[in-house]
């Protein structure tokens, strides 16, 4: 009858998994629910399995927000960029702080005073800007409507580029219907050349090049330099003045007998003039850079503040000087001040408890909890139960989860008493 | 299980059939198959008759209890072995037992599987928080769409993309079997139709079923035999011993 029967006190010992008998697993509570709640003669009389699993997860989560206790931790050392990416399973944080070199803990805060907002790409005439080409490029979205591969070219989505497979003379990668390059303007082409294997530049006759061309008014083509080799080339081409405006079309070209190997991405063309001015976060970058005022001596002498005494209006929430972080959902980050680059910091947080099997598991304290709340989630949601037995139910789930908390707390005599001790120093002398 | 040359004097008997009319084997037969399958079937609406009251605790008076009784005559177990050798394996899926009336539990390993309706199947695995596992796996059955529609399939799925096959998995099952056909066999002595033990095969209704079985092939020979007094004979009898039981 006894739940240790199974296990041997040397196996115990012997194994890893020790102090799991405080926890219950998920399915076992699973499969208690189905048999003692559940069936004729009681109030449950039918319910899926697949319910109450739903209900137990649910469950699982819930009480682990805010009655479990919060067990997971991370330890990084801030790099220089100053991120932290959350961990896989990070629901909310409960604590973040850095650890001096006797393993004390020093709470940082977060900041709501700064972001890490989307930088928008701007020209020089502080409109948006807008390339005419730009393809196989991790600051823009590939519009592959007017691209056509030819013969030995072909799309690689996971690199985020296009392939020429030993590419023969001739062979495009080509855009049509492009907007119409205009006489007397120049065009920039950027675009990075990869995977070329190596070519033996005695053997010249071997080297094979490959070409960018745009068709100018008359459909002759403007070339850019050709290239053989990997690498990323930046080159402007003007469109002569003699010429006229018309369809316009870009392509690369392999343009030597020998076939071409290699890959090409990161493709921008677009007018000199409609040069991208920033990348990334302004925002980001100054808080990056800032020094915390904490380390400034702004608040140890009278300097700045030359008056004795009159701090007027300190915010206790900048109070501080160990430091601080903001979360960036959207990259799913975070960001700390620059005082935190090279310090060991713990992230304690928590998650839904639903990540893994292994992890799906409750306290022995709160099994009780799980299975009122199974409970009243199953009778709520069904149809011509009693109000009265659904409220009973919820008053039942609400106690069990008081009782839970409390006891999961961990509060001992002993241990508040010696608290209070210190708390009557004041009083006593 | 119930003798069937029991049942067939005893029927005899009431018939008089000197006076009345002879029942022929054939038609006993007949009459005897579909009696079993009558009182067979009304056990399953009886069950879910009997779990809307309260029952008891006392032994042998309970009714869900004297019906699991009577139900587990028919109750099959098959082990992974058997469903592996028995059970074709079609796409996604493995063929229902031949010989099966109604599908009891479905396990892989010891895990029973959810039966579920296509629909809500489906819907299921949608869900990740209802998506089957290998600790709770779910599954449908479907009867339509077959060669031979007699035959049908049960889907198992242990995972939003993985179908448990017996060939892979330990899938086991229980299951209601159709009662066997119940046959009073004879050989013919001096133009008389003698019991023929050997080849007979009795009822596989519990011995409790004896004397439903006598009232209700009584009551088809009545009205085969044009004689209502038989029919009435056997209905009362039966109605009577219906509503001795359900009081």
């Amino acid at each position: 009858m006894g739940l240790l029967d199974g296990t041997a006190q040397q196996a115990y010992y012997q194994g890893n998994d020790h102090g799991n008998y405080q926890f219950v697993s998920l399915a076992d509570i699973i499969n208690q629910f189905m048999v003692v709640y559940v069936g004729e003669d009681k109030i449950i009389t039918k319910a899926k399995r697949m319910d109450v699993a739903f209900h137990a997860q649910r469950a699982l989560a819930e009480l682990s927000f805010d009655t479990f206790k919060s067990i997971k931790a991370q330890e990084i050392t801030v790099p220089s960029s100053l991120q932290m990416a959350l961990p896989h399973d990070y629901v909310n944080y409960t604590k973040i702080s850095w650890v001096d070199s006797v393993g004390i803990k020093h709470l940082l805060y977060p900041t709501t005073k700064t972001s890490n907002p989307t930088s928008i790409i701007q020209n020089a005439g502080n409109g948006i800007y807008s390339p005419i080409i730009s393809g196989f490029n991790a600051g823009f979205t590939t519009d592959e409507t007017n691209i056509t591969y030819g013969a030995g070219t072909a799309k690689d989505a996971t690199n985020n580029q296009v392939d020429f497979t030993a590419a023969a003379f001739g062979s495009k990668l080509t855009w049509d219907n492009v907007t119409d390059f205009e006489i007397d303007k120049s065009y920039v082409l950027t675009y990075t050349i990869s995977n070329v294997p190596y070519t033996d530049p005695a053997s010249l006759s071997a080297v094979a090049t490959i070409t960018p061309r745009m068709n100018d008014a008359f459909g002759n083509k403007r070339s850019f330099t050709s290239r053989s080799s990997n690498g990323t080339y930046t080159e402007t081409v003007t469109i002569p003045a003699s010429s006229g405006g018309f369809t316009s079309s870009f392509w690369f070209n392999v343009t030597s007998t020998a076939t071409f190997t290699g890959s090409i991405s990161n493709i921008v063309l677009a007018e000199s003039s409609d040069i991208p001015l920033n990348v990334g976060s302004a925002t980001w970058a100054g808080y990056q850079s800032g020094t915390l005022d904490g380390n400034q001596n702004n608040y140890q002498d009278d300097v700045y503040w030359p008056l004795d005494g009159s701090r007027y209006g300190l915010d206790p929430q900048h109070a501080q000087a160990n430091g601080s972080f903001y979360i960036d959902s959207l990259s799913g980050k975070i960001y700390f001040s620059s005082n935190i680059s090279g310090q060991t910091v713990i992230l304690d947080y928590i998650s839904d408890s639903l990540g893994t099997d292994g992890e799906m598991q409750v306290h022995k304290f709160a099994e009780e909890a799980m299975y009122k709340w199974i409970a009243h989630a199953i009778l709520s949601g069904k149809a011509n139960i009693p109000e009265y037995q659904v409220n009973r139910f919820k008053k039942e789930r609400w106690a069990a989860i008081r009782t839970a908390k409390l006891r999961l707390s961990n509060i001992k005599l002993e241990e508040l008493t010696q608290i209070l001790r210190g708390k009557s120093k004041q009083i006593k002398h | 299980m119930v003798n069937i040359d029991t049942v067939y004097q005893r029927v005899l008997a009431f018939a008089n059939k000197e006076q009345r009319g002879y029942i022929t084997p054939q038609e006993f037969n007949l009459f005897a198959n579909q009696a079993q399958l009558e009182i067979f079937e009304q056990y399953f609406y009886d069950l879910n008759q009997g779990a809307r009251i309260p029952g008891n605790d006392t032994e042998f008076s309970d009714i869900l209890s004297l019906l699991g009784e009577k139900i587990s005559v028919f109750e099959i177990e098959r082990d992974n072995a058997w469903v592996r050798s028995v059970m074709a394996t079609v796409t996604n899926g493995f063929t229902l037992p031949p010989d099966m009336y109604r599908i009891g539990t479905v396990r892989v390993g010891t895990a029973p599987v959810e039966m579920l309706t296509s629909k809500q199947f489906n819907a299921a695995i949608l869900s990740p928080l209802t998506t089957p596992t290998a600790v709770r796996p779910i599954g449908y059955m479907v009867n339509a769409g077959f060669t031979n529609a007699t035959i049908g399939k049960i889907i198992v799925a242990v995972s939003g993309t993985t179908y448990a096959l017996p060939a892979d998995y330990d899938i086991n099952l229980s299951y209601i079997k159709i009662p066997t056909k119940a046959v009073w066999d004879y050989f013919v002595v001096n133009e008389k139709a003698l019991y023929n033990t050997n080849s007979s095969v009795d009822f596989e209704l519990h011995p409790s079923e004896e004397s439903e079985l006598v009232y209700k092939i009584l009551k088809f020979a009545g009205v085969s035999m044009a004689k209502p007094d038989i029919m009435r004979a056997g209905q009362g009898m039966e109605m009577a011993q219906t509503q001795q039981e359900k009081q």
